[in-house]
């Protein structure tokens, strides 16, 4: 008697063997019964190793993490704050992001603004007490304008890979809800940016993309919540 | 952060079994395990959601894995392409390494000869095609198959001798 | 008669497998005043109040296959009703939750309602609708598209909404509240600092700015709308970039911007004071009185 060949009896296993063969095959082990038990003791195999656990629950991974969020933290352009262990308070830790984003981009409406010769405002039409001017009250380092407005740039590509990355993480019903708002967001910032590149010393425009900034940044916690 | 630190939590049990069954033991599985974490925050900015967030891990990882092995010298695929099969002569006797007790199964994986497991591993657990295995390792589909045969013969001398 | 009997016999069938359907729901346990509650609630509706115990009591109704679990000691404790791994939508429950005061709450909720009274802490909700009242020390509130109602007497109050409805009223004295879609309209007489911003939804802010309070209006498309009293005491900058400005106050007109787009309008009603800043980018800016 010819017996199976060692292919035939692993593709019987692992249910690769075309139909035909197959059933070929198959009708082979019922006459013989050292091949059934064999390709018995190979199905055997296969079905405890695919259904092997994808992970022993025991912790270890945990363990892990510290180091893994250092090394990506040092990666980033801008760092993010500390993150709170406990949900209790994190409303800080969001506001301090909130923070972090509103004076990355104040800074470059407030070096914009002390780079080039501040045009004089209209005059208002009312006779009124003069109104002084409000500035940005985060204004910090001063830099050459063109690197900030490179920080800008980046920190908005940021954001927007970002809002991507989060709308992958969330289910479809969420996403699609995420999305609306999204698009919203990027049209005003494109709009605004297309605005910026034509008249530049626009504060109320720099204000405006910051505020449109600060929306995308919320919607991206918001996202995360919902993951 | 939160997202991705959720990412991690979800995903980094799964991807530390996958780790220590590729290499074979516990050794470097920690520190490959926070490389492919590392290189998944690097590309996620790339991921359009063309699959599920797990399965465009896993495949980072394994080519992370891959990689690493290549580099460390532990490279247990880089044999002359062999299609020839092994041929079993073991049916109905009991093999003269046969183990008395019966293993456990991660036990036993660690016992396979290195190459074998790799294809194993990402045949049978990961469920990547003798093609994709290939294609990622850069031995041929056939020697895949002899590697997958000759892993599945050496589990069952060891898990039921 | 007969179709009378039929139809209150298949009431009652009807009655009887809804009833079936969920499991009463009952747990109290110690926990500290001020300790940390962290609740995920997928679907239906949570009520959530304080009271001046020392534990916490989940009193309710659970659909059968659900799994409720409840967690922690009386230094903090976790509730709720585990997701589904498939992803699959978890059926709606019902239930009351009475924590201690000053509880710090972090509730959760895909599609669930969330009420609240005297709660502070962080709601968040994927479409379900919020609805807090009381007094607060801080309150938190996010839809990704459901409304939120803030009825609160609180010093900080943080809310966002993306399509939803955004409805400010109580006593917040810092107000930072924003949408991108959805209406925002904010009545209250008690905000010191506000910040108010939208990217299409309409703002419209009723009230009486308290002396030095500071407020910022910004809007890319939607309107931003004041409404404030004949009497009102407050230093306007208003300007948007294509849109219009209109004066209901006086006859002021705004100055128009360059290219004769948009305009900016500077002016101070009664002793000045409160600060009022407005920017939209073609958004209509309204200032009525009341």
């Amino acid at each position: 008697m010819t017996h199976l060949s060692e292919e035939e009896r692993q593709g019987l296993a692992d249910g690769t063997l075309s139909f035909e063969r197959a059933a070929i095959a198959s009708a082979h082990l019922a006459t013989c019964d050292a091949c059934a038990a064999d390709v018995n003791r190979l199905r055997a195999v296969v079905r405890r190793v695919s259904s092997a656990p994808a992970s022993a629950a025991d912790g270890h991974t945990d363990e892990l993490w510290p180091a893994i969020r250092a090394r990506i933290e040092e990666r980033k352009v801008v760092p993010l704050p500390v993150a709170a262990t406990t949900r209790p308070g994190s409303w800080l830790r969001e506001r301090r992001a909130w923070m972090l984003l509103s004076a990355a981009a104040a800074i470059v409406i407030a070096v914009v603004a002390l780079q080039r010769a501040r045009t004089p405002s209209p005059s208002p039409t009312a006779a009124a007490t003069p109104v002084p001017k409000v500035l940005p009250s985060s204004a910090a380092t001063v830099a050459p304008a063109s690197a900030n407005t490179r920080i800008s740039q980046e920190e908005i590509q940021r954001l927007l890979d970002e809002v991507e990355m989060q709308k992958a993480m969330l289910p479809p019903g969420r996403a699609a809800l995420a999305d609306s708002d999204a698009r919203a967001i990027d049209q005003a910032i494109a709009e605004l940016r297309d605005a910026l590149a034509h008249d530049p010393d626009n504060p109320a425009l720099r204000q405006l993309l910051a505020e449109a900034v600060q929306q995308q940044g919320d919607l991206i916690k918001r996202m995360r919540n919902g993951s | 952060m939160d997202a991705f630190e959720r990412l991690y939590r979800e995903h980094a049990p799964a991807v530390h079994a996958l780790c220590r069954r590729m290499l074979g033991g516990d050794a470097d599985a920690d520190e490959l395990v926070q490389d492919i974490f590392v290189r998944a925050w690097e590309k996620l900015p790339t991921f359009r959601g063309e699959s599920a967030v797990g399965t465009w891990l896993h495949r980072l990882g394994v080519n992370v894995i891959l990689d690493f092995m290549r580099t460390s010298r532990r490279d247990p695929l880089r044999f002359a392409d062999d299609t020839a099969v092994e041929e079993s002569a073991t049916y109905g006797a009991v093999p003269a390494d046969a183990i008395a007790a019966q293993l456990d199964l991660e036990a036993a994986l660690n016992r396979l000869a290195g190459g074998a497991r790799a294809v194993l591993v990402l045949h049978d657990i990961q469920g990547y095609s003798h093609e994709e295995i290939a294609q990622m390792t850069g031995i041929a589909a056939g020697t895949s198959r002899a590697q997958l045969w000759r892993a599945r013969r050496q589990l069952a001398r060891m898990l039921d001798p | 008669m007969f179709a009378a009997l039929a139809i209150a016999a298949g009431a009652c069938g009807t009655a009887d497998a809804q009833a079936a359907a969920t499991l009463p729901l009952i747990r109290a346990r110690p926990l500290a005043a001020g300790a940390p509650v962290k609740v995920f609630f997928p679907s239906g509706r949570i009520r959530i109040e304080t009271w001046n115990r020392d534990s916490i009591e989940v009193r309710g109704r659970i659909p059968r296959v659900e799994q409720f679990y409840l967690g922690g000691d009386r230094n903090g404790v976790k509730l709720g009703v585990e997701d589904h791994p498939d992803g699959s939508d978890v059926r709606p429950g019902d239930i009351v939750l009475r924590v201690p005061r000053g509880s710090q709450l972090s509730v959760k909720t895909v599609s669930a309602a969330i009420t609240g009274r005297d709660v502070s802490g962080w709601f968040y909700s994927v479409s379900g609708v919020i609805r807090l009242s009381g007094t607060a020390t801080s309150v938190e509130a996010e839809s990704m598209a459901g409304d939120v109602y803030l009825d609160v007497s609180v010093p900080w109050e943080r809310a966002r909404t993306g399509g939803g409805r955004l409805v400010v009223t109580g006593a917040p004295a810092d107000l930072d509240a924003a949408t991108v879609r959805g209406a925002l309209d904010v009545q209250s007489a008690a905000v010191m600092r506000g910040r108010f911003a939208s990217v299409e939804g309409d703002i419209r802010y009723a009230g009486v700015p308290s002396t030095d309070g500071v407020f910022e209006f910004s809007n890319h498309s939607g309107a931003v709308e004041l409404v404030l009293p004949r009497a009102v005491s407050t230093t306007l900058e208003l300007s948007t970039i294509t849109g219009t400005i209109e004066n209901g106050f006086t006859p002021v007109r705004a100055a128009a911007g360059a290219g004769g787009h948009g305009g900016t309008l500077r002016m101070q009603l009664g002793a000045g004071g409160s600060r009022m800043t407005v920017r939209t980018f073609r958004g209509t800016i309204r200032l009525q009185p009341r």
